[in-house]
């Protein structure tokens, strides 16, 4: 194995000890041919050299390398720790800095810290944790300091209890607490913070549960990884559903917001739908906070769900998303159910999609009517397709296909339904409920063809001295008598059938056969 | 061992600075206490290390010793009434047979349950018992800011101790402060810590009044437990405080 200091350990067969062939090349690089000499000797050595002469990746080799080693060899390691310990303790301060810092990677400093804590003796110990504090991340305090120096003396001084309880405080705080990874701060901590846990939170007499630290945190406007690890275990534990209860309850903070952002994810959205009954006060929370982000859990649930409450909510919610969600939902229109391609299409014209006309034309024959419909309404948009789908809703067989086109005529008219207009209010099968509508449309027409139309509603034939007879009373019979008013008044046929109309008791006659705007 | 000897460890090794004795726990508490002040991190190791120190400084020997720091003058008064919360809190803990980690825990929560004070003016926080209306308003939010200021610190190992930054003013039956907006009753610790703080605090001598004996203090504690304080937990500390801090 090899560290960034280039220190590579290999347990040589044989029987030779690696450890003393780390020592022996460690004294040999710093001028000493003996391979037996002590660690405080070594270290009077080192210290006493010129700073320019020191050799701290030598140091780092030896320093590093034989804790490493050690935990290979733990029956045989016993004496070299101990040469190793000795060495640390005489050694400046400066030096022992000097060597640690010049590894690297904080992944290998972190392994040593550990190792060093758990096979050096307590004062070798000590002097990591100061050397290491001071070349590593973390500076150690003047008054940490002071505490391991405090709790280091009652390791070397007391009792046997005491010793041991002293000394599993000082390993601990240089194997675990030293060189603490630097984390990112906040809301985007927490992925990491949940990879870095290296255990999870287990609620018991002193560990609080997880809502409680989120109340706190939305009472308090407090955010941090204790706020986030408790949200991982809620989610964790499936109660999803209380923390939006939570932010549903909570002031508008800082914390209730990136709560809400944090727990708004599509996974969790599409769990609040697929509840029966959906909270959708829950879910507006969620979809609020996940914007676009939440369209696919929503188009699930308008796709697959069972329960109709839910299609409608989350086809409600889909329509508030805009545009955006077009490519995502155009997908769906391959689906081969009826209702999944006319919600598909009646929300890629709620939310003003820019439909090609190749999609919505592909629907204009379908069986179902519902769909023919919402095709008929995208096409009715688009400038380029709109007579054509008037002319098609027009013919359809269906009323509210008619009805959807004839709606359209009345906020577009355009003379090219006149003719279609005309033939339909005169077949069987054309619903009577759209006449009327469709006379008020001719009327408003100058084309000949709707003047014979109109002419058709208004008379009942003629006398047989042949004068024309105006027909019975009906809606149809004054929405032709309107027509004719406002663009025939000086058409012969229409005249006539205009002073018949003026000429009856019958006052809602004589208003629709006046001209518009003229007075009684 | 005697409280005598117990006060005499818990200064072993200590500079005296006036009339306090800086022990080096002391020294680190109130330098937590500044770096909270000056609105840097929380500096949880250090904070730790003093929750192990004095969990260590605890048990000098078999039996379990309650070694409080002496008040000493006002300007250390956060620092000494953190230490020695945290002594009586592990101390009640111990007392009530909670395992070793759990008992750090407690310590090290007890240690920062006022580190919100850190944002009060300290002519406030030194004497909250002889202060106006409004002042009192603004020391009311200690506990809020002190959540805000360990919930910032990024460490997991502090929940506890946020929630009992929190909830230490909380009372048994929902009064006290801060007003919660979902309702919940307090946690365990956070009325352990409670009994602890309130304890301290009457056993302590203020600019404005003496400390109060210890029979009126236990008087207290158990005539209100119930809807105040949490009945058990002031039952055990007023035992653990006969047999470890008699007091004169």
């Amino acid at each position: 194995m090899e560290n960034s200091s280039g220190f590579t350990v290999r347990a040589q067969p044989g029987g030779w000890n690696e450890l003393d062939r780390v020592w022996a090349e460690f004294a040999s690089s710093s001028g000493i041919p003996d391979p037996s000499i002590s660690g405080r000797d070594l270290a009077s050595r080192i210290n006493a050299a010129a700073p320019a002469d020191r050799q701290p990746l030598a140091i780092a080799r030896a320093v590093y390398g034989s804790v490493q080693e050690a935990e290979q060899e733990p029956d045989t390691a016993g004496p070299a720790l101990a040469r190793l310990s000795e060495f640390l303790v005489h050694a400046k301060p400066s030096v022992i800095s000097e060597a640690l810092r010049s590894e690297q990677d904080p992944a290998v400093r972190r392994a040593f810290l550990e190792r060093a804590a758990r096979a050096l003796s307590i004062p070798a110990v000590l002097r990591v944790a100061l050397a290491a504090a001071g070349a590593f991340e973390r500076p150690l305090s003047a008054p940490m300091r002071d505490l391991l120096v405090r709790v280091g003396r009652v390791a070397l001084t007391e009792g046997a209890a005491r010793r041991a309880e002293a000394e599993g405080i000082i390993r601990a705080v240089v194997a675990h607490r030293l060189e603490v990874a630097r984390r990112p701060a906040g809301e985007d901590a927490y992925d990491t913070t949940l990879r870095a846990a290296s255990s999870p939170r287990v609620p018991g007499r002193v560990t609080p549960e997880a809502d409680r630290i989120i109340q706190l945190a939305l009472e308090t406007g407090a955010t941090g990884e204790l706020l986030w690890l408790a949200v991982a275990e809620m989610i964790q534990e499936g109660r999803t559903a209380e923390l939006f209860d939570f932010v549903k309850r909570a002031p508008d903070t800082a914390a209730s917001s990136a709560l809400a952002r944090r727990i708004a994810t599509p996974a969790a959205l599409g769990e609040a739908l697929a509840r029966d009954p959906v909270d959708f006060s829950a879910v507006d929370l969620m979809v609020s906070a996940m914007g676009i982000a939440a369209a696919k859990p929503l188009v699930e649930a308008l796709v697959e769900s069972r329960v109709r409450a839910t299609r409608r909510g989350a086809y409600e919610r889909l329509a508030t998303l805009g545009p955006e969600i077009a490519p995502l939902i155009a997908g769906r229109l391959k689906d081969t159910r009826w209702f999944v391609v006319r919600n598909v299409l009646s929300l890629l014209r709620e939310v003003g999609a820019d439909v090609e006309p190749s999609v919505a034309e592909r629907f204009v024959g379908h069986t179902d009517p519902r769909v023919r419909r919402e095709a008929m309404q995208l096409l009715l948009r688009n400038s380029r397709t709109r007579d054509d789908a008037l002319l098609r809703c027009i013919r359809d067989v269906d009323p509210s296909v008619i009805r959807a086109g004839l709606q359209h005529a009345r906020e577009n008219m355009t003379e090219t339904v006149v003719p279609v207009l005309a033939k339909r209010i005169t077949e069987t099968d054309f619903p009577p409920e759209f006449r009327v509508m469709a006379l008020e449309l001719l009327g408003r027409s100058t084309s000949t063809l709707a003047l014979d139309a109109l002419l058709d509603y208004a008379s009942a034939g003629t006398t047989l001295l042949g004068k024309a007879r105006l027909a019975g009373r009906s809606a149809e019979l004054l929405a032709a008598l309107r027509g004719l008013a406002r663009n025939w008044q000086n058409e012969r046929r229409a005249r006539a059938l205009l002073d018949m109309a003026e000429r009856t008791r019958d006052e809602s006659i004589r208003m629709a056969a006046r001209r518009p705007g003229a007075a009684e | 061992m005697t409280a005598q000897a117990q006060a005499h460890d818990a200064h072993d090794g200590a500079a005296t600075n006036g009339h306090i004795a800086m022990t080096p726990e002391l020294n680190a508490m109130l330098w937590v206490q500044q770096e909270a002040r000056d609105g840097r991190p929380l500096p949880t190791l250090e904070t730790s290390m003093v929750a192990d120190a004095l969990f260590m400084g605890m048990r000098p020997a078999a039996e379990l010793g309650l070694p409080l720091l002496p008040l000493g003058d006002m300007e250390h008064y956060l620092g000494v009434h953190a230490i020695n919360v945290a002594t009586l809190a592990m101390g009640l803990a111990t007392f009530l047979e909670f395992d070793e980690d759990a008992v750090r825990k407690i310590g090290m929560a007890a240690l920062l349950h006022d580190i919100g004070m850190v944002r009060i003016p300290a002519d406030l926080a030194a004497q909250p018992g002889q202060i106006d209306a409004a002042d009192r308003e603004r020391v009311k939010t200690h506990p809020v800011e002190g959540a805000r200021i360990v919930m910032a610190a990024s460490d997991p190992s502090l929940d506890l101790a946020a929630v009992v930054a929190y909830e230490h003013h909380i009372k048994m039956d929902g009064s006290g402060y801060p007003r919660v907006l979902f309702p919940r009753t307090g946690h365990y610790v956070s009325r352990l810590v409670q009994l602890c703080d309130i304890y301290h605090a009457l056993r302590s001598p203020r600019p404005y009044r003496d400390a109060w004996p210890r029979p009126i203090i236990y008087s207290f504690l158990n005539e209100r437990a119930g809807f105040e304080f949490h009945p058990a937990l002031a039952a055990a500390l007023t035992r653990m405080a006969q047999q470890l801090d008699p007091g004169d």
